[in-house]
């Protein structure tokens, strides 16, 4: 799971709980979504930065750098005050959710466990994306105590086991839905289940494993199912005494790829003197998708109902093992998957990507022209806005503005209402020109760009297949102020990374930030997809009010112009749609379906009385459930080698039949029958 | 030339290529040629009185093939059996170490990624919306305020 705090692309936390024993740590940096990277500060030792996953970390001068994917990064860092040590056993675990983070860690003998807000301090000081922690710390004195800490405070991710497609004919892609666990049972995770859900009808031959595997070589230990990182493999052993041919199988469960948790007994699933075993695989999960296991059923039939006979269970332990393993970021990775993953040989070089570049988001302006003395922005209450209104009309204020202008709308600019009030003001006595009220604490601002975090959303797959691009799959975003945009969904699906190779795994982290002109009401919106800037546009917001006949006809005249814009607008296909009337219909011919006009030209004084929250449409094709389609259709490949490579039912769109002693007739015969589709 | 021809109850589609067989029925005959023998298209007269009706694959090891089979009866326990090689079957080894480009497979090698109009999709369509958040709220610009702009400072 991609982490996303405050959708910056660097983060630094500041852990300021002291840690017993004089040990203590400040600075993290990370890229978002990887382990951290840390500083410490240890009197006697000097500055030691320390780094988990990443290499040539060196710090110097406030400056932490760091490579990470063949990249380089650089983040400031102040130094704190007091004195720190070393603490060389940091791990840490950022969470995906915006406002929460959790981290661990462990000295020498002592388990830390921090869950907190996220809360943005001072950022000026630090530079963006510093970020104090002020939630509670709990230690722990076991690995276990810490375990279950984690476990309990976890959101439950999505997952889905499913079956490795290589083996037989008779075995897909499905869900391994069989059987579920009593959540009652569950608890915490920390206990084992006992109970069955009663119903095993789901069970299907397709599970039996026989079946699945029956073309799995001797002593060669395979892969038959997945979820994310999690695997489970089989190794097949036969035998052949007295003429009875006895086939066993044993099965292993990996997590992380490669970190064994189970192993089962030998099973026997198939004998030729007709004492055939009914041994079924299930994965056992439970209602809320936060526990899942292999276990293996055996069956018996009795007045034709079902019943379990046998059934086997991991630990305790594993399960525990493999729940932490579930609620971390590792599951929705799915680093290894059978998807092809930009490594055919045809149509360039994947090996030599080109790396792209940060569009780096630029600062805040300074010449804002509200600090000059010139003109004054005031954001008065709605009572210190009567006053100022008395005040104004007083016969005193006017007989002194007849002095210097020829008109009063010369000292009273605008007056205008804006959805935004920035926080830290500083107040003063309000005055126009050289006319001093006595109206006190009136909030002004001398800082005329604000940027503002507008939310984040995380756009997952759905089909895990080319249904979840264009032009199945559609996306657009509500901005409010600014109105409806269409985006690449392709892009959001499957981003390219900076060193210029497509991401594994399907979907984006899609975040808005505004920065707003609190003088014009002018707003430009980015829009990151994965904390990296590829989208601007821009808008107006705020509701004038007039303050003399003028501005008022001024108005008005700008409301007429909105109009004549807003019609246009419609008849172009979109408010941010580049085209001509004639090439919109065009375009709106060639789609498969038609585009929808939701909403008109949002902006100005009309953005005010619309939806003030961004959102997005999704639009996804709807594929119905086929039931073992590969067998009737195959599955799209494109790949080319020897055919002993592919299984099952294979189409080829060409083929050298060589080294094949046969005739011309039957050479011909066999190019035909692989064209239209042999099995394996 | 003596030829021994076996006849088998094939279970299996004819383009599979490792071919199962009803166990137990397996039928041999023995015989000698008359004239001329097509190898790729064999036909024999069988006089027997098995019942060779469900029958439709032949094995001939003196030509090393495999044959579909087609079984008319032409006469009291006289069978006509015409063979139509089954090349799949015949040169199973040697077409698996044959290289392909493949453009659909059912097992490893799959890349759903390639649009090739593999799934079917329904007319129907799942729109659905969904709201930014930031802190778990729906994320907004902020509180609205007055903006008074005046001369001087």
């Amino acid at each position: 799971m991609k982490t996303n705090i405050g959708n910056l692309p660097i983060l630094l936390i500041e852990l300021d709980t002291p840690v017993e024993n004089g040990y203590n740590f400040d600075y993290y940096a990370g890229q978002l979504g990887t382990p951290l990277i840390g500083i410490n500060r240890s009197s006697q030792n000097g500055d030691t930065p320390f780094s988990l996953e990443k290499s040539n970390v060196s710090y110097a001068n406030g400056v932490i750098t760091y490579e990470w994917e063949g990249n380089t990064y650089t983040k400031n860092c102040e130094a704190p005050s007091g004195s720190y040590s070393l603490c060389n056993n940091l791990r840490a675990i950022i969470h995906g959710t915006d406002d929460k983070y959790r981290v661990w860690y462990y000295t020498s003998n002592t388990y830390f466990y921090h869950i907190s807000d996220v809360v943005l301090n001072n950022p000026l000081a630090f530079g963006s994306g510093h970020y104090v922690v002020n939630g509670s710390q709990s230690s722990y004195t076991t690995a276990d105590e810490l375990e279950k800490a984690i476990l309990q405070s976890y959101l439950a991710p999505e997952f889905t086991w499913t079956s490795w497609p290589q083996l037989s004919g008779n075995n897909g892609m499905y869900l391994m839905d069989l059987s579920k666990i009593d959540d009652s049972i569950i608890g915490d995770g920390s206990t084992a289940y006992e109970t069955f859900d009663s119903s095993l009808f789901d069970l299907k031959a397709l599970t039996d494993l026989y079946t699945m595997t029956i073309n799995l070589l001797n002593s060669q230990e395979t892969t038959i199912a997945y979820c994310g990182d999690n695997y489970l493999t089989a190794t097949k052993r036969t035998t052949l005494v007295n003429n009875v041919t006895t086939v066993y199988v044993t099965l292993k469960f990996y997590f992380r790829s490669d970190v064994l948790i189970y192993t089962s007994p030998e099973l026997t699933v198939y004998s030729s003197d007709g004492a055939v075993s009914r041994d079924y695989l299930s994965i056992m999960y439970d209602e809320e998708n936060e526990v899942a296991a292999p276990n293996i059923i055996q069956l018996w039939t009795a007045t034709g109902k079902y019943g379990i006979n046998e059934y086997s269970l991991p630990s305790d332990e594993q399960m525990r093992a493999l729940f932490i393993w579930l609620q971390d970021n590792g599951v929705e990775r799915e680093t290894i998957s059978p998807y092809d993953i930009g490594t055919t040989d045809n149509g360039g070089d994947p090996n030599t990507p080109t790396p792209q570049d940060h569009i780096t988001d630029s600062p805040l302006p300074t010449l804002s022209g509200l600090n000059l003395g010139v003109v004054t922005l005031y954001l008065p209450t709605t009572e210190q806005l009567q006053s100022i209104a008395s005040f104004l009309w007083s016969d005193n204020v006017l007989d002194n503005f007849k002095k210097y202008f020829n008109n009063f709308a010369d000292n009273l600019l605008n007056l205008f209402v804006l959805p935004f009030h920035p926080s830290g003001l500083l107040t003063r006595t309000f005055k126009v020109g050289n006319m001093v009220s006595e109206i006190t604490d009136v909030e002004y601002t001398t800082q005329r760009f604000y940027d503002v975090d507008m939310g984040s959303i995380n756009i997952k797959k759905l089909w895990d297949s080319y249904l979840d691009f264009s032009p199945y799959t559609k996306i657009e975003i509500f901005l409010p102020y600014l109105g409806l945009h269409s985006l690449d969904i392709d892009e959001i699906m499957c981003p390219a990374k900076m060193d210029g190779t497509l991401q594994r795994g399907l979907g984006s982290v899609l975040s808005v930030v505004y920065r707003i002109d609190v003088l014009t009401g002018v707003i430009v919106a980015k829009i990151k997809i994965n904390g990296e800037i590829r989208y601007q546009f821009e808008g107006r917001v705020g509701a004038n009010i007039p303050l003399t006949g003028q501005t008022y006809a001024s108005m008005v005249q700008g409301i007429i112009t909105a109009g004549a814009g807003l019609i246009s607008t419609v008849a172009t296909g979109g408010l941010t749609a580049p085209l001509s009337a004639a090439a919109a219909v065009t375009g709106t011919i060639n789609a498969s379906k038609p585009t929808v006009e939701r909403i008109g030209n949002i902006s100005g004084d009309a953005s005010m009385l619309a939806t003030d929250v961004p959102y997005v449409v999704v639009t996804r094709p709807n594929k119905p459930m086929l039931e073992e389609q590969e067998k009737y259709t195959g599955l799209p490949s494109y790949k080319s080698g020897t055919l002993n490579s592919f299984s099952g039912l294979t189409i080829c769109e060409n083929v050298h039949v060589e080294g094949i002693s046969c005739t011309e007739e039957e050479r011909n015969a066999i190019v035909d029958w692989l064209k239209n589709g042999v099995i394996l | 030339m003596s030829i021994t021809l076996k006849l088998r109850k094939n279970l299996s589609e004819p383009n599979r290529m490792t071919k199962s067989f009803a166990s137990g029925t397996d039928k041999t005959y023995t015989g000698n040629f008359k004239g001329e023998m097509s190898i790729l298209n064999p036909v024999f007269m069988i006089e027997t009185t098995d019942d060779l009706t469900m029958y439709n694959y032949a094995e001939i090891d003196d030509f090393n093939r495999k044959y579909f089979a087609t079984i008319r009866a032409v006469g009291y326990k006289l069978w006509e059996v015409s063979c139509q090689v089954d090349v799949i079957s015949t040169y199973a080894t040697g077409i698996k170490a044959c290289k392909a480009l493949v453009k659909r497979t059912q097992g490893s090698n799959i890349n759903y990624y390639m649009n090739d109009g593999t799934f079917y999709t329904e007319q129907r369509s799942i729109v659905t919306y969904h709201t930014l958040k930031k802190g778990g709220n729906n994320a907004k610009l902020g509180t609205e305020s007055y903006y008074l702009l005046v001369a001087g400072g």
